[in-house]
């Protein structure tokens, strides 16, 4: 399955392509903001999308409603990876469509969880 | 009685209409020297007759020069908004950038150790493993979990770059806001642009204000809802 990435901060693109080799998901693209994060998912391809929330162009919840509103996006599995704590923004993302929410700083072990939990909800719909 | 608090902002907007009406009522009124040929008939009058008049000329001569003193110190400290402005906040955007990318090459260059670290790691845990020495194979492992543990500790210059993108929009809003206050302040003869009620961002947001490294409640209430679904 083929991941795609999107943070503006290289620093955490390499920690969680990093984090996700080690869970055993190497295959992963890159996106520093949502404007080329839906360049790429328009490539096609791509199985489960990660995407951090505060980005330049266009935020990570613009991206998540934006792969929504795509006949080819409307089930693909979005995992936000967020500094954004506030309940209202937890709603906001739940609203965008999102699947599930993970805070920073996270550990491998807890991203693999909620990939895993995504990906069971996904399979069981 | 209601208490009405108001944002700075109203306070800029009346400070600069307060400001303007002063402004055109000195104007009306014109210079000391003409408001003295105004009040010096009065004043003659008020010898010969009415002191009530003599008693208004001279307390509109020293009302006159109360608010023209008042309006020069005003103007003096225009200076020194401008001075802040233009030097200091502008030094202390250009330090938190600074922090901003040293924090972010410092980060990429531990990753790069990290990364080289666990190569090597996992060659000796291969060969360990190779030579059947499951003890040593066992402490690679374990060294190799701590250098992930690190990794992950990495990720507090995201958070701290977001607090810094943060302190550094609010610098840049101080600077607007000064930069209006500081052209309600300008020589009136020049042109004012007021004050609008808000002032915008120049930039769209794209940091955390409250980026903080411990959210275990928020993380909870994320996991109840989207447990949930």
């Amino acid at each position: 399955m083929r991941f795609l990435v999107v943070d503006d901060s290289a620093t955490m693109r390499r920690i969680i392509v990093n984090s996700l080799d080690r869970v055993g998901y190497a295959d992963v693209v890159e996106a520093d903001d949502g404007a080329t994060a839906l360049q790429r998912f328009g490539e096609g391809g791509i199985g489960f999308i990660i995407t951090d929330w505060n980005m330049p162009q266009m935020s990570g919840l613009d991206f998540a409603r934006a792969v929504r509103a795509r006949a080819d996006g409307a089930q693909v599995p979005i995992l936000m990876v967020t500094t954004r704590s506030a309940r209202e923004d937890i709603l906001a993302a739940v609203d965008a469509g999102v699947n599930n929410y993970v805070l920073k700083p996270f550990t491998p072990p807890v991203l693999k969880e909620k990939i895993d939990a995504v990906l069971s909800v996904v399979a069981a719909a | 009685m209601a208490t009405q608090v108001q944002s700075h902002e109203d306070v800029l907007h009346a400070t600069d209409t307060a400001l303007r009406l002063v402004n055109q009522a000195l104007g009306d009124l014109g210079t000391a020297d003409s408001l003295a040929k105004i009040a010096a008939p009065m004043a003659e009058k008020g010898a010969h007759g009415s002191g009530s008049l003599l008693s208004l000329a001279s307390t509109l001569l020293r009302a006159y020069g109360e608010v023209a003193s008042l309006l020069d110190r005003i103007k003096q400290s225009r200076g020194i908004i401008q001075e802040a402005q233009d030097a200091r906040l502008e030094q202390m955007n250009q330090k938190l950038n600074a922090v901003t990318s040293a924090t972010e090459r410092a980060a990429s260059g531990m990753l790069d150790g990290l990364d080289r670290a666990i190569a090597v790691v996992t060659e000796l845990e291969t060969e360990a493993a190779e030579s059947q020495d499951p003890v040593r194979q066992a402490r690679y492992t374990a060294l190799r979990e701590e250098l992930y543990g690190v990794m992950t500790y990495i990720q507090f210059q995201d958070i701290t770059s977001q607090q810094l993108g943060y302190a550094s929009a609010v610098i840049n809003d101080t600077e607007r806001r000064l930069e209006q206050l500081s052209d309600i302040f300008a020589p009136f003869a020049a042109d004012v642009t007021a004050v609008s009620g808000t002032v915008p961002h120049s930039a769209p947001k794209h940091f955390d204000p409250n980026a903080v490294a411990d959210k275990t409640d928020s993380q909870a209430f994320a996991d109840s809802l989207f447990g949930a679904r």
